[in-house]
């Protein structure tokens, strides 16, 4: 039995550790209501904008750059014409690696800060103080931190999708015969808008889930300064697992 | 408020106290850990080894977690190490509790802001630029002044603080006890317990009743922990 500074035993003590995997989920459902106090609202907006807003631009040059390189390859490389090189792109960059990409983008940057700011909140006993003042830590830390990886998984994708498109499309026009205005246009013919709302889906599943492993990690009694590093290596592969998944159960949903 | 028997501990023990409304009880203890164990079973964060704590009216054992907390937004508590979140500013700090147990009442939370900034003598352009600050780069008596604010402004009828008076200059002791007290006098049914480590400063705070508590075992072994 571990001691908290000598002082409670865990047994005795009000736990704020997250359950872990699909009761985490269970309970941000539950604590749902709690999104209604400005606090939490306030901490959501925050983590959207770190996990999202900061990363936008550097989403969309990635996005603009992988969108480009598909058309530039499939045309200019292989002379495979302009509709297929479309398809390629909708399928493989729209369709699997936007996802992809912008998850790891969040796991690398905002994830792993975010796991290291919780951890030092408990180390300095931020978190004590949180629950002495009736204010529940999985309600202020873990709600916001849940919804905010999810819905700014989302919208990383998107930007990335929406890159792929106009910026790829725009690039590729520079270095290839196919115009700006062929492409749009093929890809309006090609684009399933069942396939958004499913890569939607995904990422606000997966972005939770992100959430949830950071939350973990962060709430972690075995979190140290000293530890970090090994902290963030577990949070990257647990993450790499997820990601994998999460996309080989949408792929399979699809098929 | 407060009726307290027969507790233990890892660290001390005590066995009596009572806080009735219209207190300003001095709770003693001989280390920073005393005082941290006793706070937390004071406020229900954790269950002692023995002994029984009721708090306005309730029998902490008894309640559920959610109680618990629920019990705890109805009270203002304040420390001033590790007592504020490190990545909010003072006055997010401040605003916290309140808005987070009473939502935003921009217009009342200010009107009550301002009051309580003159009860503890902290006004101006100081404080304007202070309250911008995060708690690692303000001063003790700002971290202390913060904390202090954002437990009165949730009107509590039982303001609880630990340690809060650790590195102040007398003077900044002072104004913090006066606004306490100011507090305090504004309705009778409130009461206010400070938890000090060390009987120094009981001259300056003058509490209406003092309680010492007992540490357990052998001091050095429990200085050594």
């Amino acid at each position: 039995m571990s001691t908290l500074q000598g002082i409670a035993t865990p047994d005795r003590t009000e736990n704020d550790r997250p359950p872990g995997g699909l009761d985490s989920f269970l309970l941000i459902v539950a604590r749902a209501r709690d999104l209604a106090r400005p606090p939490v609202q306030a901490a959501l907006w925050q983590q959207v904008q770190r996990g999202a807003l900061d990363l936008g631009w550097l989403t969309f040059v990635i996005g603009s750059l992988a969108g480009a390189f598909t058309v530039a390859t499939i045309e200019a490389g292989f002379g495979l014409g302009a509709n297929l090189a479309v398809r390629v792109l909708t399928a493989l960059v729209l369709g699997q690696l936007a996802g992809f990409v912008s998850a790891l983008l969040l796991v690398a940057g905002p994830a792993t800060a975010a796991t290291f700011e919780l951890g030092l909140m408990r180390q300095h006993g931020e978190m004590r103080t949180l629950r002495l003042i009736g204010v529940d830590p999985r309600a202020y830390l873990m709600l916001p931190r849940v919804l905010g990886f999810a819905v700014s998984l989302l919208v990383l994708t998107f930007i990335f999708q929406l890159a792929s498109a106009v910026g790829g499309f725009a690039l590729a026009a520079l270095v290839t015969p196919i115009s700006f205005t062929q492409q749009i246009t093929t890809l309006s013919g090609s684009l399933a808008p069942g396939m958004l709302v499913m890569t939607g889906l995904r990422s606000l599943l997966l972005g939770a889930a992100i959430g949830v492993l950071v939350c973990e990690h962060g709430f972690s009694p075995a979190f140290s300064p000293a530890r970090m590093p090994q902290v963030a290596r577990q949070l990257l592969s647990r993450s790499l697992v997820a990601i994998v998944v999460v996309h080989g159960g949408f792929a399979l949903l699809l098929s | 408020m407060i009726e307290i028997d027969d507790l233990e501990g890892a660290h001390f023990q005590l066995a009596h106290v009572a806080v009735p409304a219209g207190e300003m009880a001095a709770i003693v203890a001989p280390t920073a850990a005393c005082a941290r164990e006793f706070v937390d079973f004071l406020l229900g964060l954790a269950l002692p080894q023995r002994g029984t704590v009721r708090l306005l009216g309730e029998a902490l054992a008894t309640l559920t977690e959610s109680s618990r907390r629920a019990l705890r937004s109805r009270l203002g508590f304040a420390a001033q190490a590790d007592g504020l979140v490190g990545h909010l500013a003072l006055w997010e700090n401040i605003l916290l509790g309140p808005a987070y147990h009473r939502g935003c009442d921009a217009a009342s939370l200010e009107a009550r802001m301002r009051q309580l900034l003159s009860w503890c003598g902290w006004t101006g352009e100081d404080a304007r630029e202070a309250l911008l600050r995060k708690p690692d780069h303000a001063t003790p008596f700002e971290r202390a002044a913060a904390a202090w604010m954002r437990a009165l402004l949730v009107d509590p009828d039982l303001l609880v603080c630990e340690d809060l008076f650790a590195g102040l200059a007398a003077e900044e002791r002072r104004r913090l006890i006066e606004g306490s007290v100011s507090f305090q006098a504004e309705s009778p049914t409130r009461a206010a317990v400070f938890v000090l480590v060390g009987d120094r400063l009981l001259d300056e705070l003058q509490p209406t009743q003092v309680t010492y508590l007992s540490l357990r075992g052998d001091f050095r072994a429990e200085s050594q922990t």
